[in-house]
């Protein structure tokens, strides 16, 4: 599987560029829809995530849950790497590691073919450590917030993140949405690194996505919104052009 | 010589099929005569691998309403989960001995597997004594007796796990017997004639040109001994 030749022609600029067999996640100003792959039909994944990419999806967001970092248990490896036979190039596999110790994780996701990997302050004794893992691995690394985490938890791993996800929910609990403060720390994430991709996680709809892109989000984790709906194009585009609706 | 009140169960592992489209190899199991469908849950902490969970089985549930789905539970906590399976449509829950019990211990999980309208089986691991499980045997539905580590399918089957399995058969003669781990048509016949009577297969047949040969053979190797 070839996914990249930056590894081979340009290894003098590993140090300045995150070396990489994953795929590139673009310029952070693009508005990217990452569904949910937790909502989409788990008998026949291949086929309905199909679906989903040619109806736009640019990223597929599949959120790990061991059921003990948070109380539900989804999937894990085995059904990343499935996937990621049906996709080998296109799409970018946006994983979140719901799970404690997910040093011990890492490699079985970079194996399974992972391009981004997200990473909890909380679920870890030192962040630093397994996001250089990550990165060390090829895999873009990022960071997850929940409604709790402060960002000087994630402070010192900015630099080598591509991503921060800032959870509206407590993750695994659904519940009330912590939307002002989520929007605070979009707009202190875009303002102390201009190409992090800031995606927003747990009931983002068309409802509150104009105001989260407003705040610096970029990447927008539909739950069942693009699953569940007839209109798989229609939904992943509302919600990408969200901020041209109503004259925002 | 008594007649075996048992009959052979093939219980294939779906852990080992295409994820990526579980509908149809499900049904083409079903479809193949397989009475059971293994899930096995792997929650990375219990077993260093994580694999799926109650979504995937109300998944596997909603599609296929008459299914027997037989769920090993490789948790930390396996309490915790006994209402999400119910809810998601397991009709059968095995716990590990060796795991976190609730106050009262492997007695009070198998009521709250049985409140819970489950089916309930123990599983112990390769290195765990077999008569861990014979004070629970008249109350349960099976014992699940791992003939690899638990965690990772394609291992090799361990042959010296078979006089456990001699020795639970000779204490419940009736009882539903499983097996996991490395089974095969080179491996069923010492399986089945120490006294296994429920077969779990997982790389044997989804990595088989000829899956139903495989399913076939592990039959026969059980039923060759029920005639006996």
């Amino acid at each position: 599987m070839t996914r990249s030749i930056t590894v081979a022609l340009l290894p003098c600029l590993a140090s300045v560029w995150s070396v990489s067999n994953a795929l590139s996640l673009g310029n952070s100003q693009n508005i990217i829809v990452s569904p949910s792959v937790a909502k989409a039909d788990f008998l026949n994944l291949g086929k309905d995530l199909s679906e989903a990419v040619e109806a736009g999806a640019e990223w597929l967001h599949f959120s790990i849950q061991d059921g003990r970092m948070v109380p539900k248990i989804s999937f894990g490896a085995p059904m990343v790497a499935a996937c990621r036979e049906a996709f080998p190039n296109n799409v970018v596999f946006d994983v979140k590691l719901g799970c404690i110790e997910p040093e011990h994780r890492v490699p079985d996701f970079v194996k399974a073919g992972a391009d981004i990997l997200s990473v909890h302050p909380e679920s870890t004794l030192q962040l630093g450590a397994v996001i250089n893992m990550i990165d060390k691995a090829g895999v873009a690394p990022g960071v997850v917030l929940n409604p709790g985490t402060p960002i000087s938890a994630v402070r010192h791993v900015l630099d080598q993140c591509q991503v921060a996800v800032v959870m509206l929910v407590n993750p695994g609990y659904g519940g009330p949405k912590y939307l002002s403060t989520a929007i605070e720390k979009i707009r202190a994430l875009r303002a102390l690194k201009p190409d992090l991709h800031i995606s927003v996680d747990g009931g983002v709809s068309e409802k509150n996505a104009a105001e989260l892109i407003a705040a610096g989000a970029n990447v927008l984790v539909a739950g069942g919104g693009v699953f569940k709906a007839e209109d798989k194009r229609a939904a992943i585009a509302n919600l990408k052009y969200a901020s041209f609706v109503n004259g925002n | 010589m008594t007649a075996k009140t048992y009959k052979s169960i093939i219980s294939p592992s779906l852990l080992s099929c295409d994820l990526a489209n579980l509908e149809k190899d499900a049904k083409e199991m079903m479809e193949m005569g397989c009475e059971w469908l293994h899930m096995d849950i792997m929650d990375g902490h219990f077993v260093p691998n994580l694999t799926f969970g109650p979504p995937v089985i109300s998944s596997l549930r909603k599609a296929h309403k008459d299914a027997f789905i037989d769920c090993h539970l490789m948790v930390t906590e396996p309490a915790k989960w006994v209402a999400p399976l119910q809810k998601a449509g397991a009709s059968n829950f095995t716990f590990h001995i060796e795991s976190e019990m609730p106050e009262g211990g492997p007695k009070a999980m198998i009521k709250m597997v049985k409140d819970a309208g489950m089916k309930v089986g123990i599983v112990i691991k390769p290195k765990t004594p077999i008569e861990e499980v014979f004070p629970y045997v008249d109350d349960i539905d099976l014992v699940l007796i791992m003939t690899v580590e638990p965690g990772f399918s394609g291992q090799k089957f361990m042959p010296d796990v078979m006089p456990k399995v001699k020795a639970l058969r000779e204490k419940a003669p009736d009882l539903n017997i499983q097996v996991d781990g490395g089974l095969s048509p080179t491996t069923i016949d010492s399986a089945a004639e120490a006294g296994a009577n429920v077969i779990v297969a997982a790389s044997a047949i989804f990595g088989s040109d000829d899956r139903q040969g495989v399913i076939n053979s592990l039959r026969a190797g059980v039923d060759k001994q029920i005639q006996s």
